[in-house]
């Protein structure tokens, strides 16, 4: 087991706080806790990897308001919660808004470990995806306006002389255009732009 | 006036020669007393009946207050007239002969004139043959030598008076003596004491009238009196009045002033006087009148004080009659009150005489009263082992502290059956501090007790119920609570194996996860142990506890519940709280009961306004408060009046017997519970407990 990541954990109760992080220190991982959601909101950047264990029943401000607040800051580190027994409602809408686990205490029936671990799997990969994505978006920022509307027209399957006819140009001008989309993209094909731009959701843009 | 003796003579020759001259059996002869005008009888001659007034001493013939003479014999000196009647009966004067009188057949009676004055009568009855003008003649000569002696006579008295006041004068009278001028008030004479009394010499009182020497307030009274004295009002004037001493000096005297008869002129010519000098007398007299002022008016004092006296001892035998009376009465009275009490009453004198028992002791005791009567340390025997204690400290108490004093007490009555007593009691003591032994009462409660214990359980079992119902209600709450200990062992048991399993094991963070985990343990074990307590009968015993600590276990047990309401909670221990005495179960379900409806009024605000705020205070009382505030809905008018009633509750699901039984526990313990709306929002409730004082320690 090599993963590798820091745990935010975020619960009033010391007992809690001191035995979580010591469970995450047993296996090597870095864990960082906090007594309220305000101390934790107080950190102005996170590691990555990370993941982030929420008590949904804390005083004044609960899970859920930090779930809330991560959010608003485009925070994509991935929630884990933890609950007691009776508060259904509250978990089902802390998955609606995007928690990627809840975990019950006290953890008879679950690994704690095993959805940290998960957890931060996930947002590593996340972190690899929002890379690749960050890279197509920058090359497709090189693009003139022109080149940007041949490639989207490339990209519903038109051929040169139709793409010609749309925007009123010649099928050489057409045929240059299509050729520095290609390199700037740096795709061999129009699968390939296609599949790019499908992964850096440019397909709506 | 006496006649001398040569008048007498005189008058005794004259009348013999008369009687002669005309062969009377009877003569009289007389003189008239100048001062009275009395016809005073020298002699009556002839032979005299013994019934008849007129003999022996000689007749006195009185002048009537109209200056005239009775009957027949002095009809000559009424008439100054002499005359004869030889058939006297017939006279138009005569009034008859009195009974017993010497019958008088022929009359004959010469006034003897002396320069027209009246002096004397010469009077003849009873001849053998009748009375002729020629015996009138010749008795007219014999009363004409008659007032020359007469004259004679005077003038010798006057001669001799004057000898003797000469003589009286000149010697050395222990009075003052003072002859004046009846006119001009002219001092004549005085002897040696008068010069004394007035301070003058012999030569300078003839130089002075009395007016002069008279005081001036007294002149006037001097000068009416001598007045009265020259017209013949009075025959002597004795008056007390002051003189004026020499030096200035009153000097008060009294005395006696006579007219001297001058020698052959009506009027007197000279006053003699007597003065007696009184001025110590007066001196005294008046020394005496104050005295007799004072006396009197201490005397009067005295008298209207013991009359006073009188009249308060009077009314205070009739009040003292009346109170025996009443006493009496009163006695009789109260001893049927006594006998007819209900309760067992009684009294014991000091050395432990029962002086009274009630016959009500028979029915409570089984024992009657004479019985008691017999065994004073009965009352004790018989009071249940267990209480003994109570009495015994009862009798300390009643020793120390004089004054009513109630307990509560069993007995085994005599057929063995347990009676509930409640004793009250009082030392007799006197005014003057001596004790008549103890009165006390005794009242069969026993039938209160029971129905109080009934109530007792009743109440226990409600408060249990109620508790067991709280807990229900915090069952979820308390699910987590246990959670967070029991997660926390899990975990640290997890990473204790990791430590275990890495080489080399890490021991020191070994150690700590199994410290933590038994830390986790022992936390777990609390919350099931206040679980536990909370569905455990309460023992009634009490002890000392500290409200604050109270109160953060009691948050403690609650912090869940508190959690999952989303209630923030603020909380001011006032710290140095004085303690109180109470059963920490029964007070926690109060603080439980207050919470919760607290936190129940606050379910319809959104989380953010769910604000609970804790305080605990001293009150001005000194008694210890604790204030639970809430956000909340508030209560009505009649939430806040009807507080604690059983069944009362505003909340749909409630059983309303939490704050009943809550306001029941406070009570008990002596205190208050109460609610008042806040001026913004929500509610507050108090409750308040008595602080232990040193004497409860």
């Amino acid at each position: 087991m090599s993963t590798s990541g820091t745990v935010y954990i975020v619960d009033d109760d010391p007992g809690m706080r001191r035995a979580m992080a010591r469970l995450c220190a047993s296996t090597g991982l870095k864990a960082d806790t906090f007594a309220t959601a305000s101390d934790f909101l107080a950190l102005t950047q996170l590691d990555r990897p990370a993941c982030i264990l929420l008590d949904l029943c804390m005083p004044r401000q609960n899970g859920l308001d930090v779930q809330a607040e991560l959010a608003r800051r485009s925070i994509q580190a991935p929630v884990v919660f933890i609950t007691g027994h009776g508060d259904i409602p509250s978990t089902v809408r802390a998955m609606k808004a995007g928690a990627v686990d809840f975990i019950t205490k006290p953890f008879d029936h679950h690994d704690l470990l095993g959805i940290i671990r998960k957890a931060l799997e996930k947002d590593l990969a996340r972190q690899t995806a929002d890379s690749e994505t960050q890279l197509i978006h920058q090359q497709f920022h090189t693009l003139t306006p022109r080149e940007a509307e041949v490639m989207k027209l490339v990209m519903r399957g038109m051929l040169n002389k139709q793409i010609a006819a749309e925007l009123g140009a010649s099928e050489q001008t057409i045929k240059v255009h299509r050729g520095r989309v290609m390199d700037k993209m740096r795709v061999e094909s129009v699968a390939e732009l296609v599949q790019a731009a499908v992964k850096a959701g440019l397909l709506g843009k | 006036m006496e006649p001398t003796s040569g008048v007498s003579e005189i008058s005794e020759a004259l009348l013999s020669e008369a009687q002669a001259l005309t062969g009377s059996a009877h003569g009289f002869i007389s003189s008239i007393d100048p001062l009275t005008g009395d016809n005073i009888g020298h002699t009556l001659r002839g032979p005299v009946p013994d019934s008849c007034g007129v003999n022996q001493p000689p007749p006195v013939l009185r002048r009537g207050a109209d200056g005239l003479y009775p009957s027949l014999w002095g009809h000559a000196l009424n008439t100054r007239a002499a005359f004869y009647s030889n058939d006297p009966a017939s006279h138009p004067v005569s009034k008859g002969v009195p009974e017993g009188h010497i019958i008088v057949k022929r009359f004959l009676s010469v006034p003897v004139l002396l320069n027209q004055e009246l002096v004397g009568q010469i009077a003849v009855a009873n001849p053998p043959r009748d009375y002729t003008d020629a015996d009138l003649r010749n008795l007219a000569s014999l009363a004409d030598i008659y007032a020359l002696a007469i004259q004679r006579m005077r003038f010798e008295d006057a001669l001799r008076r004057e000898r003797d006041f000469a003589a009286l004068i000149t010697s050395n009278a222990a009075v003052g003596i003072v002859l004046t001028d009846a006119r001009t008030g002219q001092f004549v004479r005085a002897n040696q004491k008068f010069c004394e009394i007035v301070g003058y010499t012999l030569q300078e009182v003839s130089s002075l009238s009395f007016q002069q020497l008279t005081h001036p307030d007294d002149l006037d009274r001097s000068l009416e009196g001598l007045q009265k004295l020259r017209i013949g009002e009075i025959r002597e004037l004795a008056m007390e009045k002051r003189y004026l001493h020499k030096d200035g000096a009153p000097v008060w005297v009294r005395l006696a002033v006579a007219p001297l008869p001058a020698r052959g002129e009506g009027e007197a010519a000279l006053h003699i006087a007597v003065v007696e000098d009184i001025t110590l007398r007066k001196r005294i007299e008046l020394e005496l009148t104050r005295a007799r002022a004072n006396l009197e008016s201490t005397v009067e004092q005295r008298t209207a004080e013991l009359r006073a006296a009188n009249t308060e001892l009077r009314h205070q035998m009739e009040l003292r009659r009346f109170r025996e009376e009443e006493l009496e009465e009163a006695e009789r009275r109260y001893r049927t009150v006594a006998d007819f009490t209900y309760d067992w009453e009684y009294w014991r004198t000091p050395d432990g005489t029962l002086l009274y028992c009630s016959p009500s002791c028979e029915r409570i005791s089984g024992y009657t009263p004479s019985e008691m009567a017999a065994k004073p340390q009965l009352l004790e025997e018989i009071i249940e082992p267990e209480d003994r204690r109570i009495w015994n400290e009862h009798l300390c108490a009643i020793r120390t502290a004089p004054g009513p004093q109630v307990v509560e007490f069993r007995i085994r009555s005599k057929s063995g059956a347990t009676r509930w007593i409640e004793h009250s009691c009082q030392p007799v003591i006197l005014p003057d501090g001596q004790s008549l032994g103890v009165r006390a009462s005794n009242r069969d409660i026993t039938d209160r007790k029971n129905a109080e214990m009934t109530t007792q359980h009743l109440r226990q079992e409600m408060a249990l119920v109620s508790r067991i119902t709280t807990a229900g209600q915090l069952a979820a709450a308390l699910a987590h609570e246990l959670n967070q200990p029991l997660g926390a062992i899990v975990c640290n048991a997890q990473a204790a194996g990791h430590f275990l399993n890495q080489a080399p094991p890490d021991l020191a963070e070994l150690y700590s996860s199994l410290q933590d985990i038994e830390d986790a343990a022992k936390r777990a074990g609390q919350v099931i142990q206040r679980l536990r307590a909370m569905y455990r009968r309460t023992d009634p015993q009490r002890g000392s506890l500290e409200l604050n600590r109270l109160l953060q276990e009691t948050l403690e047990l609650l912090h869940s519940e508190l959690l999952l309401r989303s209630i923030a909670v603020r909380t001011d221990f006032s710290s140095g709280l004085p303690g109180i005495s109470g059963n920490s179960i029964e007070l926690q379900q109060v603080v439980i009961n207050l919470v919760m409806n607290a936190l129940d009024a606050m379910t319809a605000l959104p989380p953010t306004g769910r604000q609970l705020h804790i305080q605990t205070a001293q009150s001005a009382t000194g008694a210890v408060q604790l204030r639970i505030r809430d956000s909340g809905v508030g209560l009505s008018a009649e939430q806040i009046e009807r507080l604690g009633e059983p069944f009362f509750t505003s909340k749909p699901k409630g059983m309303g017997m939490g704050l009943a039984i809550s306001r029941h526990i406070i009570e008990a313990h002596g205190g208050r519970l109460w609610a008042t709306n806040n001026p913004d929002q929500g509610a507050t409730f108090y409750m308040e407990l008595p602080a232990l004082t040193a004497k409860d320690l």
